[in-house]
């Protein structure tokens, strides 16, 4: 979560418009979903891996480590898409008889499901790469661009705020009950974890009344407007984003 | 009284739990000066600052912002922030955008100004509080000092008249301390009135034109430095100690290294030039 948003705010793509990056990913991902090709999602995971990799320069070792995350959910979901009962033999492509039925994965089944794992390989790793590109404010500004109410954008972006709020002050009660040997024993580090939680509710509750405060003392009044900014578009990028989808166009003629 | 822009009078304010953090406090602070508040930790700056911005509401007795009565309606209120602009002790509580740029922002666009207007006053406050380079970055990416720093621009970028600096220099190393005061030096040339709280007497000698010590949430002297830091014996009974230049003056006066009739020295340099005998 935290190195998320540390590349976010460090990458090689951070100041380009977000409106480009956030046209360029929901076409990749409209274009994936559309097409439902293997082919199509093939391509859109091999060109985004690399750019982020090698353009972006995110580690391979994170990378990976961000796409296995969701992983959890998405092999169980494909296998059980895979998965028939009773199998057809003449179909079937793998056969598991248990008792009395005949478990299997069918060859209709399996390429459903590589195409459902493709297809949201390739989304995953268009939001990645917004995510990993993009830092909050641009999100802000992405968000209030589409004329989402401007009471939710201000709860995100508040709450993004206060997400590292809270984990300071967690860190900080933390290495405060450590270094006193908070965490020495089981017993010790159960009763400390017990403060902790008790402890962060009441600075939590503390700091936002001195927010509200350091707020109202720049003149809030329950609104937070915000200023403008003006991205400089690049044509370089939006040359970029249309060999993109005349590459996965292309790829949508070809199949397996 | 000529320029008072603020004067308060007979001020108690007590927290709920009974706290009694100022007791009948009456003081009077000039337009256009450089002030500080003396306090030992506790003393009442804090809460004294608070109730100035309206944020606080005393249970007893009057502040005065250029002759007029502060009100606690809604509008009087904003008039009051719009001039009256206040940098907390904990920049981290102050900074709440998702960018540097945005929380600069904040203030002057609750003004009510012009994008443009808004862009420039924005534009000034980064650049002179030197975090021109830090716009794109979200606070809890800062260290202490750069927080501190844009805590500031936000409060700048407001144009007050009167700017308030809650222990300005807290937690600071030298050189940041040093960056800010200069920045304040600097807005109080340009006529804001600027007042901070410290319980560093050296600081607020050599930078105050006027030295306002509180204890235990009373009154217990004001005046130009120069006057108020003779007292030896009040400081320390404030729990405050006396300006090591101040110290050194007396000293040497003592043993009669000084020229007759020198007026106490505000800078190194000044006490050098006091010396008997020097070039
Ligand atoms: N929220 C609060 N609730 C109850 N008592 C408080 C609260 N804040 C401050 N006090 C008390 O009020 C008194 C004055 O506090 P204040 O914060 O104004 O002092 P200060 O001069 O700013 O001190 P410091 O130098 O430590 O910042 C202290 O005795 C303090 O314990
Ligand atoms: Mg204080």
């Amino acid at each position: 979560m935290f190195m998320l948003d540390w590349y976010a705010h460090n990458n090689r793509l951070k100041d380009a418009h977000p409106g480009e990056k956030a046209v360029f990913v929901f076409l990749c991902l409209g274009l994936c979903l559309f097409f439902s090709r293997e082919t199509v999602s093939l391509a859109a995971i091999l060109l985004l891996s690399i750019l982020i990799l090698f353009y972006v320069k995110i580690p391979l070792g994170f990378y990976l480590k961000l796409l296995c995350l969701p992983f959890a959910f998405l092999l169980p979901g494909c296998l059980a898409v895979a998965l028939e009962l009773p199998v057809m033999p003449e179909t079937a492509v793998l056969i598991l008889p248990v008792g009395p039925f005949t478990l299997g994965i069918g060859s209709a089944g399996l390429s459903l499901a590589v195409n459902l794992l493709l297809r949201s390989l390739a989304a995953l790793c268009a939001l990645y790469f917004l995510a990993l590109t993009t830092p909050f404010d641009q999100l802000g500004w992405l968000l209030r661009r589409a004329k989402l109410p401007p009471a939710v954008v201000e709860l995100t972006a508040l709450t993004y705020r206060f997400i590292f709020i809270l984990y300071a002050t967690a860190q900080s009660i933390y290495t405060a009950q450590a270094t006193r040997l908070g965490y020495a024993s089981r017993c010790n580090a159960l009763k400390s974890l017990g403060s902790l939680a008790a402890g962060l509710l009441y600075k939590s509750f503390y700091r936002s009344q001195m927010m509200h405060a350091g707020l109202l003392s720049r003149c809030y009044e329950g609104t937070f407007p915000t200023l403008k900014t003006y991205y400089a578009f690049s044509p370089r990028n939006w040359l970029f984003v249309c060999g993109t989808v005349v590459l996965l166009v292309a790829m949508a003629q070809f199949s397996f | 009284m000529d320029g008072n822009i603020i004067e308060i009078r007979d001020l108690s304010y007590s927290y709920p739990d009974g706290t009694l953090a100022l007791q009948g406090l009456s003081l009077a602070m000039p337009e256009g000066k450089r002030i500080a508040v003396l306090g030992a930790n506790g003393s009442g700056k804090t809460t004294l600052f608070l109730c100035l911005n309206g944020l606080l509401r005393p249970r007893q007795g009057k502040i005065f912002y250029r002759g007029e009565e502060l009100r606690y309606d809604k509008k009087s209120l904003l008039r009051l922030r719009s001039r009256l602009g206040i940098v907390f002790q904990d920049p981290e509580i102050q900074l709440f955008a998702s960018s540097v740029r945005q929380e600069v922002a904040f203030g002057p666009l609750n003004l009510g100004l012009e994008e443009r207007e808004a862009l420039v006053r924005v534009e000034e406050a980064l650049c002179l509080t030197g975090t021109k380079d830090l716009e794109q970055k979200a606070p809890h990416m800062l260290s202490y000092g750069q927080k501190k720093q844009v805590a500031i621009a936000s409060v700048l970028a407001m144009r007050p008249e009167i700017l308030i600096g809650d222990e300005p220099t807290a937690w600071l190393d030298r050189q940041h301390a040093c960056r800010v005061m200069e920045l304040l030096h600097e807005i109080s040339a340009k006529g804001t009135t600027v007042i901070i709280s410290t319980h560093d007497a050296d600081l607020a000698y050599s930078w105050a034109e006027e030295v306002i010590v509180l204890q235990k949430g009373k009154l217990l002297s004001s005046g130009p430095p120069e006057h108020v830091f003779q007292a030896g014996e009040m400081l320390a009974a404030a729990g405050l100690g006396q300006p090591l230049l101040l110290q050194l003056f007396l000293l040497l006066k003592g043993k009669g290294y000084i020229l007759e009739g020198a007026a106490a020295p505000r800078t190194p340099e000044a006490l050098a030039g006091l010396l008997k005998g020097g070039s």
